[in-house]
């Protein structure tokens, strides 16, 4: 082999190597897409044919067709109409109600929790936070016989009594709150409430001026996921729920048909389908806040 | 304090291991302390409270164990 001849020879053997990476990168990357449409499948089928279902015609409810056919508007007429007693215009506004109150509370105490948590140093810190896991994993359906019997006896189950589903809701987001928050908070330069001490400001004002300010992709993720878990909230809705703070969870599962025992399939299919446009709009307009805030609390500083 | 990092709070650092053990004991005790309501209230009524009193004990065995492990961590 001559002197020459040498460097070409590497380069087509460097060439190959690169072919092959390329090759292996890009056989690498459809199998990761081909994954990622998988999961995408797997996630919005049900949406699809719950939205598929809410446009077709109420004799074609069974119909296995996999696009929408014998398109129709009557099963959303059907749902907003307050003919056969289904009331979900008033639904969607009790909902709304609990969610915003529920969050705004469990965000107000819970910000100040996990400030304090992140922040402070004082023994048994951990123990703190596991009593809140332990309250996150805390069953539910174990607090609706004696938080009947409470409400009921302080006559919270009638009338416009929206505290008795707002309260047991807040006992729910207010863990969440605060650990999503406290590993938010504990990710953060705590140089610049330093420097902010430094500059004169008292420690509530570099909380209020400096650190709030930074940690509002936080907050808003933890808001929104606060309140998408309040709108879901189904369990304890349906027990300490009356006729008028019915949310949209039990007022779907309460929906009559024009038959006795016919369940109207497509009406419930339309009802979902309005239900879920508040959270889809909500979330594609926090979507930046969203994305920054979940990824924020899991990337080592 | 890296709750959500996998890298950071399941090492075999001693200061990781105390992390995870007080949120143990954060657990067992919350739960202790909901079974000890319960074994009470249940005495006081006069209702059965072995089955309830078995939990709490296995609980604050539990949690007795982890107190021990938590004091031999030294950092």
């Amino acid at each position: 082999m001559s002197v020459e001849a040498l460097p070409a020879t590497a380069a087509a053997a460097s060439e190959e190597t690169r072919e092959y990476h390329f090759r292996s990168n890009r056989g690498a990357r459809m199998r990761g897409y081909l994954g990622l449409v998988l999961i995408v499948i797997w996630g919005l089928a049900p949406f699809y044919w719950m939205v598929v279902t809410a446009f077709r015609q109420v004799g074609y409810t069974f119909d296995t067709t996999p696009w929408p056919s014998h398109v129709t508007l009557d099963n959303f007429r059907t749902a907003l109409s307050t003919d056969l007693g289904n009331h979900l215009g008033r639904a969607l506004v009790n909902s709304l109600v609990i969610g915003v109150f529920t969050t705004a509370l469990a965000m107000v105490v819970g910000v100040f929790a996990a400030y304090g948590l992140s922040r402070l140093d004082f023994p048994g810190k951990y123990a703190v936070l596991g009593v809140i896991l332990g309250a996150s994993m805390f069953p539910g359906v174990a607090l609706v016989s004696p938080l009947f019997q409470l409400f009921s006896s302080l006559g919270w189950l009638n009338g416009w009594n929206y505290q008795a589903l707002i309260i047991p809701n807040i006992s729910f987001a207010l863990p969440l709150t605060v650990y999503t928050l406290t590993a938010f908070f504990s990710e953060m330069p705590w140089e610049l409430e330093e420097s902010a001490r430094m500059d004169g400001c008292t420690p509530a004002q570099a909380f209020r001026r400096i650190m709030l300010p930074l940690a509002a992709p936080g907050l808003f993720t933890t808001a929104i996921l606060a309140f998408i878990s309040s709108w879901n909230e189904y369990l304890l809705s349906q027990q300490f729920s009356t006729n008028k703070t019915t949310p949209v969870t039990v007022a779907i599962a309460n929906f009559t048909g024009a038959q006795p025992h016919q369940e109207p399939y497509t009406a419930v299919m339309a009802a979902g389908t309005i239900v879920t446009v508040p959270l889809i709009i909500m979330v594609l307009l926090f979507q930046r806040a969203i994305v920054s805030g979940l990824t924020a609390g899991g990337v080592k500083g | 304090m890296r709750l959500f990092n996998p890298g950071g709070g399941t090492g075999t650092h001693p200061r990781a291991r105390a992390q995870r053990l007080e949120m143990l004991m954060g657990i067992l005790g919350f739960f202790a302390v909901m079974a000890l309501v319960q074994t009470v209230i249940l005495e006081l009524r006069g209702d059965p409270a072995g089955f309830s009193a078995a939990v709490l004990a296995v609980l604050l065995l539990l949690l007795g164990l982890v107190v021990r492990a938590r004091r031999n961590v030294r950092l």
